[in-house]
């Protein structure tokens, strides 16, 4: 997939079209499921950015310094698009219904975004039986800056460093917010009586 | 990798796992590690399972998004981008063009581009940029409000090299983007023209600036290009439809107090050529606050650049001028020799070889204005033209031809609240004074040459004293039309907008202007003919 990122994006810069049909094919079901999330399931939005994405890769091409992953440098415009776009509707006083406001966030602790690397002493799951269907309503509870790295991490298999570049926060925030997801979703799993056996 | 792994490494990789992003030796890493460790291997189960709830959770929201639709419409945008020669910003000269620096509120205004290239064919899609967000910061809204109401006034300029037809009034439209604040139009004929501006949220402060550039074509206003990130432009002139200049600021952000400010940076000097705006270094590294540019044709123009203002006394502020003339390959400084450090300079208008500029001395005590001329390499000065006493502010000058030039003012009665709108003439040798009856005691806000000659003049116009702040209401517009050596005055009425500023022409009678967002509102492009004015209408 990477070479083939390297490769698309070498065509593009010369003016192929179909390489970046090409890269739109490969990226396009990744990035509108991102942009879904994002935008809050607004599909007029989320085909405008889409749009915009792929028409800056076009006009970006041949300036690509490769000083990151091709897939982290379409995130990163898809992640602007969104928040332009997001900005643009909530000026035009549109209705922006997004997960947190269905469900109530779990309510962050003051410095949930300092860096922690003592993790919290949970058990290990070994043959845990994990209720998919509570920990992915778990996961909507969480705040959408948790969420939103969970889901680049997780969801998309980002590297920290990677979506630090993407979010543009130090590699240490992106770090402690997805230690702090982790530790939210298993304090649920604990709290909705989760059996796990243990080591 | 390594052929062990330890428990943190594992754990760092873990969650990636399940999205299949990890190399082979990564997996391979992970599967022999938890082979032997219970809380790595619980921890994978708690990762996959993240995982699969994510993708179930995206099962239950089905996604109505039209792939196939959306790249139809990025393979159109990019048709159009071919056929229509893209606006393209390029680096050139000493003007370093990167991706915004930290400064900028984050998530804030454009996404971070790689900066603009040369590599691709003229004909190709445009490349997008940013720019630096340099180091010294002056203060912002330092302003001479005569300057910006002045900006848009002109000397005869080259005349295109196609004449056209104006586009009828029903077929105009325009395609503002949201919270655009337009500053200067410069046409090149009646079907095509550019403006320029900035895009500012100003219910979002923090929000980065956006430079703006409209361009006027097959009877649409739209945007053209990208917007400059942290960067506004102020004014813009035209040679023809292959050239012209526009110039401005690049922003940074200050903190003020609980706020966030845009404070002007660096001048921005853009040089359009071919089909590209391009930019090019800012002559002697000014920072101006305002600048006025005016274009002869492509081998001569002239710049006016504010500095702001310092203190020469404790009573009397100097402002800071620097004037350049463009010989079509480099700005040069010019200098002003009968310029004091108490002349405020407020408008230029130039010519084939002639080059005029106004303004007032305040001179620590009254205001007397200085009408000033650069012809044949001299310059020649007029004060107290008006030879009753009083005292006079010059705020715009008009060049309709060497012997027929226009500077438009107030004059006030000394020791005396009464004050009169002035317009002199000068036919080549001598100034008159004439009488524009029916103007408001106001200064013109813009004063406009159009290709035949004819001035025109736009009175700054406004809500009603003591009226509705927040709607659009019905204001009254005052222009007036000197054409040889007299002058008359038309008021008419105009709805759905707050004001009307920058007049440009681009026949006898016909121009644009438009109305700035002083309320929050929107601006829009207005059309004006013959003295009646009109909203152009949204493009769906």
């Amino acid at each position: 997939m990477t070479r083939d990122d390297r490769l698309w994006l070498a065509r593009i810069a010369t003016g192929e079209e179909d390489a970046l049909h090409e890269l739109y094919q490969s990226y396009a079901p990744r990035l509108t499921r991102y942009l879904w999330h994002q935008l809050g399931g607004d599909a007029h939005a989320v085909e405008e950015a889409l749009q915009e994405v792929f028409i800056a890769v076009w006009r970006s091409a041949a300036t690509f310094r490769g000083d990151a992953k091709i897939a982290t440098w379409i995130y990163q415009i898809a992640r602007y698009s969104a928040l332009r776009i997001r900005q643009d509707r909530l000026r035009q006083d549109r209705l922006w219904h997004t997960d947190a406001a269905r469900h109530a966030p779990i309510p962050e602790p003051d410095e949930a975004d300092k860096v922690d690397e003592a993790d919290e002493a949970l058990p290990a799951c070994d043959d845990a039986v994990i209720d998919r269907l509570m920990l992915a309503d778990a996961i909507r509870q969480l705040s959408a800056k948790h969420r939103e790295v969970l889901r680049l991490v997780a969801g998309e298999g980002f590297g920290v460093d990677e979506v630090a570049r993407m979010l543009d926060l130090p590699s240490g925030t992106v770090k402690s917010r997805l230690s702090y997801a982790r530790r939210a979703l298993l304090r649920a799993l604990q709290a909705h009586g989760t059996e796990a056996s243990h080591s | 990798m390594r052929a062990s792994m330890t428990c943190a490494q594992c754990r760092e990789l873990i969650p990636r796992y399940r999205a299949q992003q990890l190399s082979d030796a990564e997996r391979g890493a992970i599967t022999r590690h938890i082979a032997g460790c219970a809380a790595c291997r619980g921890e994978l189960g708690f990762w996959l399972a993240v995982g699969d709830a994510l993708v179930e959770s995206d099962a239950d929201q089905p996604i109505t998004v039209d792939q196939a639709l959306v790249w139809r419409r990025v393979r159109d945008a990019l048709a159009r981008e071919r056929r229509e020669p893209a606006i393209q910003l390029q680096e050139r000269g000493r003007m370093t063009i990167q991706s915004p620096t930290p400064t900028s509120p984050r998530g804030a205004g454009m996404p971070p581009m790689p900066p603009a290239s040369s590599r691709r064919q003229p004909i190709a899609a445009l490349a997008a940029f940013a720019l630096v967000v340099a180091l010294s910061v002056t203060l912002f809204g330092v302003v001479a409000p005569r300057l910006r109401q002045g900006a848009t006034a002109t000397g005869r300029r080259q005349q295109a090299t196609t004449t056209s037809a104006a586009c009828a009034p029903s077929q105009l439209r325009q395609r503002l983007p949201a919270h655009a604040e337009l500053s200067a139009i410069s046409m090149v004929s009646a079907r095509d023209g550019w403006a320029v501006g900035q895009i500012l949220d100003l219910s979002h402060p923090a929000t980065a600036p956006q430079a703006l550039i409209m361009r006027f074509q097959n009877c649409q206003w739209r945007q053209a290009g990208q917007t400059i990130p942290a960067a506004q432009l102020t004014a813009v002139a035209m040679t023809s439809p292959t050239d012209g200049w526009a110039v401005g600021t690049t922003m940074t952000s200050v903190n003020s107090g609980s706020s966030t400010v845009w404070v002007d940076n660096r001048g921005l000097l853009l040089h359009y050529h071919n089909g590209v705006w391009q930019s090019v270094a800012f002559p002697d590294s000014h920072v101006p606050v305002y600048e006025q540019i005016r274009m002869v044709s492509p081998t001569d123009g002239w710049m006016l650049i504010f500095e702001g203002k310092v203190h020469t006394t404790p009573y009397t502020v100097a402002e800071n001028y620097a004037l350049y003339h463009y010989d079509g390959t480099a700005w040069r400084a010019q200098s002003m020799p009968f310029k004091t450090p108490s002349l405020d300079l407020a408008n230029l208008a130039a010519g084939p070889g002639d080059l005029w500029i106004v303004g007032s001395d305040t001179d620590g005590f009254g205001c007397c204005g200085v009408i000033a001329r650069y012809h044949g390499g001299q310059w020649r000065t007029w004060r107290n033209v008006i030879r009753n006493s009083g005292l006079d502010t010059f705020d715009a000058v008009a060049l309709a031809s060497s012997r027929n030039v226009w500077v438009f003012g107030t004059h006030r009665v000394t020791q005396t609240p009464d004050r009169k709108v002035v317009a002199l003439r000068f036919d080549g040798a001598s100034w008159s004074q004439v009488t524009i009856a029916g103007v408001p005691v106001d200064s013109p806000g813009t004063v406009t040459t159009a290709p035949s000659g004819d001035v025109w003049g736009l009175v700054p116009s406004g809500p009603v004293p003591g009226g509705p702040t927040n709607e659009r209401n019905v204001i009254t517009v005052t222009v007036f039309h000197c054409k040889g050596a007299g002058c008359q005055a038309i008021s008419s009425k105009l709805e759905g907008v707050n004001n009307v500023a920058a007049l440009t022409m681009f026949s006898a009678t016909q121009g644009f202007a438009f109305s700035g967002h002083i309320y929050g509102e929107a601006s829009a492009l207005l059309y004006f003919d013959s003295g009646q004015w009109s909203v152009i209408p949204s493009a769906s």
